[in-house]
């Protein structure tokens, strides 16, 4: 057993440590904050060394977390069931066994198929992990980095529309920063007008706001399409329309002379499997 | 091997272990949508028992690993975890007479100021963990569930600190 009190001697060494700790984590907090790269680069390749160490681990307790989401998931679940039972009658057993199979290759397909994406490059990427942090950090991470090519500064899209845009990249994973970040601001088009202005995440996954340049005698109405680009000198692509979302509320601002537009989003942040990164990184 | 290798190497492997659990399975079990900070825990259990030095040791490991699990800056959970681990090592210094339930508390109080001083230097730093609608019921739920882990995670710190697992001391 540890003895109850310390030492002098020991006492002065554990405040001796904890100075040169306290020092230390403070040098390494402001190095990381300045971007130094020897700082990034260790913290990447750390990163890098441990993902399969994390998919091993996440991979191992698979069973335990599913029997966990199907507590926490019951009524979920339920419903679930329920609308399975119903489709039993419909769908032979063949089906039932194909299905999950199918699911996965029509995802695939599905982001194969970006209408909104043209001829322009992209890569398709998995969502490995979502928020770490008990805070909302509005991250999530891919299993794609920059050895395919990807860049900080690439838009992340699925079929909905805008997911994000990529803020951290390693050799072989990316962190992507959410649209729904408060932090998140891009220009954006609206409606058949294309009237220009600029918008934010609100830190929930279902409203953006366009809270700047929509002037009050601009014509937006609700149901009017909001994207992300077609605007020159913007951290998304001039020549792309990215989705975001419908307008949903319209509020006049009187005191700012503009409108305050809430849009409804069109990707399902709650469902986020396969993204396309876009390979275009902003002029600056 | 001497003792002081013994003892180091005992504790990697106790924080290798509790980062499995943590990533593998730990993220995933969020009641309230809030997950244990089981590597919080091992620099607070470290402290209890092992002394102000080791907790602050031990926290600032902890906490690296744990700083790039995370999007924020490198090294904010390091200092956080560390000044956490020094201060149970010190509260448990000035018990006259220790016990499974100060053990506990000392705990779920070293995660309660933890997770908070994360959310004051991430702000600092800017993010938006202090003004999170959710941070009172993230440090209650994080303080309850390690002051009920540490009855797991003390046997096992007792282990690499070469007491024994069936030591008595808390």
């Amino acid at each position: 057993m540890r003895p109850l009190s310390q030492p002098g001697k020991n006492r002065q060494r554990s405040r001796y440590v904890l100075l040169v700790i306290t020092l230390l984590t403070i040098t390494i907090i402001t190095l990381d904050a300045r971007g130094v790269p020897m700082i990034s680069s260790a913290r990447d390749s750390s990163r890098d060394a441990l993902a399969p160490v994390r998919g091993a681990a996440r991979w191992v307790t698979t069973p335990f977390r599913n029997a966990w989401n199907g507590i926490t998931g019951y009524d979920e679940l339920r419903e679930e069931n329920e609308k399975l039972r119903s489709e039993l009658g419909q769908d032979t057993a063949n089906a039932m066994r194909e299905q999950n199979a199918q699911e996965e290759l029509s995802k695939l397909k599905e982001q194969l198929n970006i209408s909104f994406l043209g001829s322009t490059q992209s890569q398709i990427a998995r969502v490995t992990s979502g928020a770490s942090s008990n805070f909302s950090d509005y991250t999530v991470e891919i299993d794609k980095g920059s050895e395919l090519g990807l860049a900080v500064g690439n838009p992340v899209v699925t079929k909905g529309g805008l997911v994000g845009r990529i803020v951290r990249v390693t050799k072989r994973r990316s962190v992507v920063q959410l649209i729904t970040d408060p932090d998140f601001s891009v220009g954006v088009t609206v409606g058949a007008d294309q009237n220009q202005g600029v918008g934010h995440g609100t830190g929930n996954t279902r409203t953006f706001i366009v809270d700047r340049g929509i002037d009050l005698t601009d014509e937006v109405q609700t149901k009017d399409s909001v994207f992300a680009g077609g605007i020159e000198n913007s951290i998304m692509p001039p020549d792309l329309f990215i989705p975001i979302g419908t307008v949903d509320k319209i509020t006049p601002d009187e005191a700012a002379r503009v409108q305050v537009l809430q849009v409804n989003y069109t990707v399902q942040f709650g469902r986020l499997d396969v993204v396309q990164v876009i390979k275009w990184v902003p002029a600056s | 091997m001497n003792a002081e290798s013994t003892l180091v190497l005992r504790w990697s492997l106790l924080l290798v272990m509790a980062y499995l659990i943590q990533v593998g399975f730990l993220q995933d079990f969020r009641p309230l949508g809030v997950h244990p900070e089981i590597m919080l825990l091992l620099a607070i259990c470290a402290g209890i028992l092992g002394g102000s030095s080791r907790g602050a040791i031990v926290g600032f490991f902890a906490g690296l690993l744990n700083d790039l699990l995370l999007s924020g800056s490198l090294g904010i959970s390091a200092l956080c975890f560390a000044l956490v681990g020094f201060a149970a090592g010190v509260l448990e210094d000035s018990v006259i007479r220790s016990s499974r339930l100060i053990s506990m508390a000392i705990a779920a109080l070293g995660s309660a100021v933890g997770v908070l001083m994360y959310a004051c230097l991430s702000q600092l730093l800017g993010a938006h963990s202090l003004s999170d609608q959710r941070l009172w019921l993230i440090i209650t739920i994080v303080s309850v569930i390690n002051g009920v882990l540490c009855l797991a995670a003390l046997p096992l710190c007792r282990w690499a600190e070469g007491l024994g697992l069936n030591s008595r001391a808390y």
